[in-house]
């Protein structure tokens, strides 16, 4: 499903990837830790086809990526740091936006669907101005998963959410890597993103420090790795 | 590509109408300035008749400019959620300047009747060439607008490189409003059609070039 060999990414004259390679397949979900400034957002921005590579190639779905490939978008699921939903506009509004655009032909069925689904329905009517950050970070899930992407592509999706909020997030992405979906999670929830999946990586100044099934990888030797990448500070 | 223009319309109306974080900023600027011209100039005077289509593009470019340059950064983040949806980047560009040409449009609507009244100077009798001058006149400084804005929208300078833009780039719009518009009140009334002409070509660029490279405008 996704294949990056040799990725390197030059923002300025800082070094920000430097030489990534790894592979996703269908059914996995591959947790990325390290520091910030690590290379985390930089990777999933390339993955999620908002920037291009200085150097190495990605493939996604067998094919070479490109930004420009409106089908390769149709596939992907990108959460980032925001939500990436409208403030001025109802939780409804704001799905039922996303749906259309997506060419959803079902648009208000799966707005509303999606909405019960985060435990928003409530609160569809409701401009998500006055929504909570936990709310928003609920309705940004929506709105990723809303069309049914292979890929999902969430960066730190955990901030913001509650412990129950946090528990929808975790079973919503092992529904979709259950389905035969992918995801690639950066994360600092250590505890939680462990559980979740099946592979696990550690950047380190733009470089892959570690990579192993999450089934190999005992806590002592993750903490260890980790601790490291973090400049032996204390585990997040 | 037109059915995601329509939708992302919707959106930007529906995010004006609930907030008003553009023309009324604009609206109640434009008033402000056609108010001080009234008391700087002593309206009413005969003498400052000449003056007055100067006077009303000043005030219609810079109120526009307050709505129009601001159109991109009212959203955001989330603007950037929408360059990853499966659709062509110019559905953007569209609905911005649709957008934004219906807030210029309003505007100018309130600011002219304004600015005639409170500097003394009754409209054009020529009412639609004067009507059609306004819109050209209005299309072009909101194409350039949505144009400029996307480009500097995720600029650190924006709000310095904006104005720095926008306004050389949209010189040669104001110097045909203004010639055309003082056509229609006697002065070089032969030259009127080519300063239309002039207007319109300006208009036909910057609507058709930046939906053409707004792929490429937005990656900047």
């Amino acid at each position: 499903m996704l294949e990056a060999r040799d990725l390197r990414l030059q923002l300025g004259d800082r070094r920000v990837l430097r030489g990534v390679s790894f592979a996703l397949m269908p059914g996995h979900c591959l947790a990325l830790f390290g520091a910030n400034g690590a290379g985390k957002t930089s990777l999933l921005s390339l993955v999620a086809l908002q920037r291009v590579p200085t150097a190495g190639s990605l493939r996604l779905f067998g094919g070479e990526a490109a930004v420009d490939d409106l089908a390769l978008r149709r596939r992907l699921g990108y959460l980032g740091h925001e939500p990436g939903v409208f403030l001025g506009l109802t939780g409804y509004e704001n799905l039922l936006l996303y749906a259309r655009l997506y060419g959803l032909t079902d648009a208000k069925e799966r707005a509303l669907g999606e909405l019960r689904r985060v435990g928003l329905a409530p609160f569809r009517h409701t401009l998500v101005r006055s929504y909570s950050a936990g709310m928003r970070q609920r309705l940004g899930l929506a709105r990723t998963l809303m069309h049914r992407p292979e890929l999902l592509l969430l960066d730190e999706p955990h901030q913001s959410l509650d412990r129950r909020g946090q528990d929808l997030l975790d079973r919503l992405v092992a529904e979709h890597c259950g389905e035969g979906g992918a995801a690639l999670l950066a994360t600092h929830e250590t505890e939680r993103a462990l559980g979740l999946a099946t592979d696990v990586m550690v950047l380190s100044r733009g470089r892959i420090a570690y990579l192993a099934p999450a089934a190999e990888t005992t806590r002592a030797t993750f903490e260890k790795v980790l601790s490291e990448a973090l400049g032996g500070g204390e585990l997040c | 590509m037109l059915k995601a223009a329509v939708w992302l319309f919707w959106k930007d109306l529906s995010l004006e109408l609930r907030g008003r974080e553009l023309l009324l900023p604009a609206a109640v600027f434009g008033l402000i300035i056609a108010m001080l011209y009234g008391f700087a100039f002593d309206g009413g005077q005969q003498a400052l008749r000449p003056m007055f289509p100067g006077l009303l593009w000043l005030g219609i470019f810079f109120s526009s400019f307050l709505a129009v340059g601001r159109a991109f950064g009212v959203e955001a983040e989330a603007g950037q959620q929408l360059l990853m949806a499966p659709i062509d980047r110019g559905a953007i560009f569209l609905a911005k300047l649709a957008l934004n040409i219906l807030l210029t449009l309003v505007l100018t609507a309130v600011l002219t009747p304004a600015f005639a009244l409170l500097l003394g100077a009754p409209l054009p009798r020529a009412t639609w060439l004067f009507l059609w001058t306004l819109v050209l006149g209005v299309v072009g400084f909101a194409a350039a607008g949505s144009a400029m804005g996307a480009l500097t929208a995720q600029t650190r300078l924006r709000e310095l490189l904006l104005p720095a833009l926008l306004l050389p780039f949209t010189s040669p719009l104001l110097l045909g409003a203004v010639s055309a518009t003082s056509a229609l009140y006697g002065k070089s009334p032969a030259q009127l059609g080519s300063w239309l002409w002039l207007m319109a070509v300006f208009d036909g660029i910057f609507i058709l070039v930046p939906l053409l490279l707004f792929e490429y405008l937005t990656e900047v």
